[in-house]
């Protein structure tokens, strides 16, 4: 980032009506705003042009009536939902609980018996099935059709910025060189795979335009995959995916576009030169 | 006590501030229907988190923080949370125009930004949070709540510009 748009950002940064610029944070701000007038002058205009904004977000108007519906819903509520403090609280009942642990008392050992079976169910269920996640082997197959879901699930994502915050598990593997742009961690997208880190690729400028791609990098057991990009991936429903070994990480890449040619010469030129030259 | 004390304060809080919740659920939903869902949504889930309130003179940052939870609950449920990426920054300088606009013209801006951008412009022009308390509710890096605080605002700008359509 150059410091003229780290200077401008922090700029349309500061809420105008506040002591924002004031803070040390904006020091170099003040400061480049006395050496340059434009500047102060365009610090000037964006804090009226927000103050105009700020106003007219607050001149939508109201629907009539909004407020007694309100307070009827909230109404209604109170009297299914009874809030937790409102409910009278123990002391103040009859005491009857003498009579009904008399009553308990004859049944205490099938209860007991019962209330154990049941929880060597749940236990053993549970390592059952963590067994089952923690042993689950996945096949080249299935990893690259759960990665067009996530390559689908991510259209809804919010991306972090890969220059201001890497996350740890940053680590392209060697031939990779499409620059790298953005990132966002899939939380167990699929079951029993864990994380799943994704990275928003951007190729060099071609003929063929800009191209992107999606390269997941994630922990799991696959079956038969390569230790570098393969050289041929194969196009699966209009996507060129290829999927092999990174250390102990899987990478599989994605990449999306309606020309097979143009993804296969971005694949070639992104991803497999530096690897046949390794 | 608890009850009433409830039942007191929650109908101060939607006689104090309905007006800036509905307003803040229509300028993230774009719509009166929904905003008024939202609404509704918002003083239900304050009237049974009541206690959650310590300090009243908060209650205007509590209320909208609802507001905007609820609504990004409403965003996942419908996978709407739109992509951010395509907007790249050629020109921050780029001159700032006179504030005349009108209404409109915000609301049509304001739909027009993906749901990420406009989120962060609200909590900006709306909520009043600063570029830190942004990335501490968001939990995401400064320097992106910046970038993106910068684009959405330049975006905003420029599509109130535009001029408008020519009748015939």
């Amino acid at each position: 980032m150059t410091w003229e748009r780290h200077i401008l950002e922090k700029i349309e940064a500061c809420r105008s009506g506040s002591d924002d610029l004031a803070s040390p944070e904006m020091a170099d701000v003040v400061r480049m705003m006395a050496e340059d007038a434009c500047l102060a002058n365009h610090q000037q205009r964006v804090e009226e042009y927000d103050r105009s904004v700020r106003a007219a977000l607050d001149r939508v108007p109201v629907p009539s009536g909004l407020e007694t519906r309100l307070l009827q819903i909230v109404d209604q509520d109170g009297s299914s939902n009874p809030v937790s403090s409102s409910l009278p609280i123990e002391t103040d009942l009859p005491d009857t609980r003498n009579s009904h642990s008399d009553q308990r008392r004859w049944r205490p050992i099938p209860i007991a018996i019962g209330l154990a079976t049941a929880a060597c169910l749940i236990i053993a269920g549970t390592i059952l099935i963590l067994q089952m996640m923690a042993s689950q082997v996945w096949s080249i197959a299935q990893v690259k059709q759960e990665a067009i879901g996530w390559t689908e699930a991510l259209e809804h994502i919010v991306w972090q910025d890969i220059s201001t915050n890497p996350p740890a598990t940053l680590e392209f593997p060697l031939g990779m060189r499409a620059r790298p742009w953005q990132w966002c961690r899939l939380r167990e997208p699929s079951p029993g795979m864990g994380d799943v880190i994704a990275y928003d690729l951007l190729g060099s400028p071609s003929r063929f335009g800009i191209q992107k791609g999606i390269l997941f990098v994630f922990r799991a057991d696959v079956t038969g995959l390569p230790a570098t990009p393969p050289i041929r991936p194969a196009i699966t429903q209009g996507r060129l995916i290829a999927a092999w070994h990174s250390g102990d990480r899987i990478c599989v890449l994605v990449l999306r576009d309606a020309n097979t040619a143009a993804l296969q010469n971005f694949y070639k030129r992104e991803f497999t030169g530096s690897v046949r030259s390794a | 006590m608890g009850r009433n004390t409830g039942r007191i304060a929650i109908e101060t809080l939607i006689a104090d501030y309905h007006a800036d919740v509905y307003r803040f659920a229509f300028h993230l939903s774009g719509l009166e229907a929904d905003a008024e869902d939202l609404t509704q949504e918002v003083f239900l889930s304050a009237h049974r988190r009541l206690d959650q309130l310590r300090d009243t003179s908060k209650a205007r940052s509590w209320l909208l923080k609802i507001t905007r939870n609820c609504f990004l609950q409403a965003l996942q449920r419908r996978r709407r949370l739109n992509e951010t990426t395509d907007y790249v920054l050629d020109e921050l300088a780029s001159e700032v125009p006179d504030a005349t606009f009108d209404m409109d013209q915000l609301r049509a801006a304001l739909d027009d930004l993906p749901d990420a951008f406009r989120l962060v412009v609200l909590m900006h022009y709306f909520e009043f949070l600063s570029y830190q308390e942004i990335a501490n509710e968001l939990e995401m890096p400064i320097g992106t709540v910046m970038s993106r605080l910068a684009r959405a605002k330049q975006r905003l700008r420029q599509s109130m510009t535009r001029p408008a359509k020519v009748p015939g």
